[in-house]
């Protein structure tokens, strides 16, 4: 399975997990950065969702907190989570 | 967006951030005696960096977590802690309050993060950074003796129960209206505001006990306690033996802003015998002394299962905290054990977190 499969997934059961923010499977979609619509709560979450997703597909096991906040990126969008995951 | 380290000068722009956020702040000497006061600090770490802000486009803080330094002791090995506190951040940029977080969680040559005031968003935080709540007795319930029931009941009922069920409420009301216990006591202790060198001997008695604790002599006491000693908010039983301390408890006096209630908070309980009966009292002593100063209740968090039945045995009784304030992240594997799979040992308090700076 692709990894852009295993993202879709996990934005979809995100969604799906509660009503007060939605995620859009869009590469450009920032989930840090000045145009999130997210908070501390929703991004963990996330994240959580996108690990068990990861490890349920793929067979690995990643620790995303610490591999996406390494970066010390300003912007962290969809496009750049699917690079570290592919990079990594 | 930018994240730079905090300096001593910033401290305006974090208080008001912090108020416009609906948090309590120190007031400016008490916050910079946090950093510049920390015998850690003072002695082995000048550039320890005491905190992370987040800039805007306009360098004007938006955000902030504090870092502050921390010793602890089990089995006579020293670890250092980063304890945080103060984590805040706009609304605006909600999404950045997770790169703070980062930054109190990844630095150099610490061995313990801990967090003892976490709300359940930074117990959920902390948990995604591989922070695991500790595992010590009915950590969840704090215990609390009523002085005045009446009250202190009435604005407990005002509020909310005491606890979420009612069956408990109702056991908890009949134990606090109908138990009555016997506060006699025969030991003369020694009653101070202060701490005084006697506490440097009893830190290396205790130093040698395999329980974790945040140590305990004169200069960190003095540093912890700094806001209140000296005054009548804070009070120190000693308990001796001849000339040596064996025991002592501290507790702080404070007003209570939830209930508006006067209250004790029993902050430090340390001995070296468990066995000896003048450890309960000093409870009963705390609470002789609240009750001279017209407080409403005392009330204790933490503490190990032993110590949590002496407060049981003498009266008080339980009222489960909302969430499990007591993270941390532990880098040092011989104190696992000790912090996540012992839960009658583990001892740890207010007095081992930033909760101690806001009593």
């Amino acid at each position: 399975m692709k990894i852009e499969e295993t993202i879709e997934q996990s934005i979809h059961e995100f969604n799906k997990s509660q009503n007060k923010y939605k995620i859009i499977n869009n590469e450009n979609f920032e989930l840090i950065g000045q145009n999130s619509l997210l908070d501390s709560l929703a991004i963990v979450s996330f994240f959580s969702v996108l690990e068990d997703k990861i490890l349920s597909n793929h067979g690995i096991k990643r620790d995303l907190m610490k591999e996406v906040f390494i970066q010390q990126d300003e912007m962290i969008d969809l496009k750049k989570i699917t690079l570290i995951l592919k990079n990594n | 967006m930018e994240i730079r380290k905090l300096n001593l000068k910033d401290y305006e722009q974090i208080k008001n951030l912090s108020k416009k956020n609906g948090l309590p702040f120190l007031k400016e000497n008490d916050w910079k005696n946090i950093w510049e006061k920390n015998p850690f600090i003072l002695e082995q770490q000048k550039d320890w960096i005491i905190g992370w802000k987040l800039l805007d486009q306009n360098d004007q803080i938006v955000g902030a977590i504090h870092n502050i330094p921390f010793i602890f002791y089990f089995d006579n090995n020293k670890f250092l802690a980063a304890i945080c506190g103060n984590w805040v951040v706009d609304n605006r940029y909600k999404s950045f309050s997770l790169g703070l977080r980062s930054k109190f969680l990844n630095q150099d040559n610490i061995q313990l993060y801990i967090t003892n005031t976490a709300n359940e968003i930074s117990e959920k935080v902390m948990e995604a950074f591989k922070a695991k709540k500790i595992l010590q007795y009915e950590y969840i319930n704090r215990k609390i003796f009523l002085l005045n029931k009446k009250k202190t009941i009435i604005n407990y009922i005002k509020k909310i129960s005491l606890n979420k069920n009612l069956i408990l409420d109702i056991k908890s009301l009949i134990d606090i209206m109908f138990n009555r216990k016997n506060l006699n006591i025969t030991k003369k202790f020694s009653i101070a505001n202060d701490f005084n060198l006697d506490f440097d001997l009893l830190n290396s008695d205790l130093r040698k006990k395999k329980t974790l604790y945040s140590i305990k002599n004169k200069k960190w006491l003095d540093w912890k306690y700094s806001r209140v000693i000296n005054t009548d908010r804070l009070w120190v039983i000693k308990n001796y033996n001849g000339n040596k301390l064996v025991g002592f408890l501290a507790f702080v006096i404070n007003n209570e802003q939830n209930y508006k209630l006067k209250k004790s908070t029993i902050t430090e309980f340390s001995f070296l015998d468990e066995n000896n009966f003048e450890n309960f009292e000093m409870v009963k002593k705390c609470i002789l002394i609240s009750k001279e100063f017209n407080c409403d209740v005392v009330d204790v968090i933490g503490f190990n299962k032993f110590k949590k039945n002496i407060f049981k045995e003498i009266g008080f009784t339980d009222k489960k905290m909302s969430n499990f304030s007591f993270l941390v992240k532990n880098l040092s594997p011989e104190i696992e054990d000790v912090l996540f799979n012992s839960q009658n040992n583990l001892d740890m308090s207010l007095t081992d977190g930033d909760a101690i700076f806001s009593l």
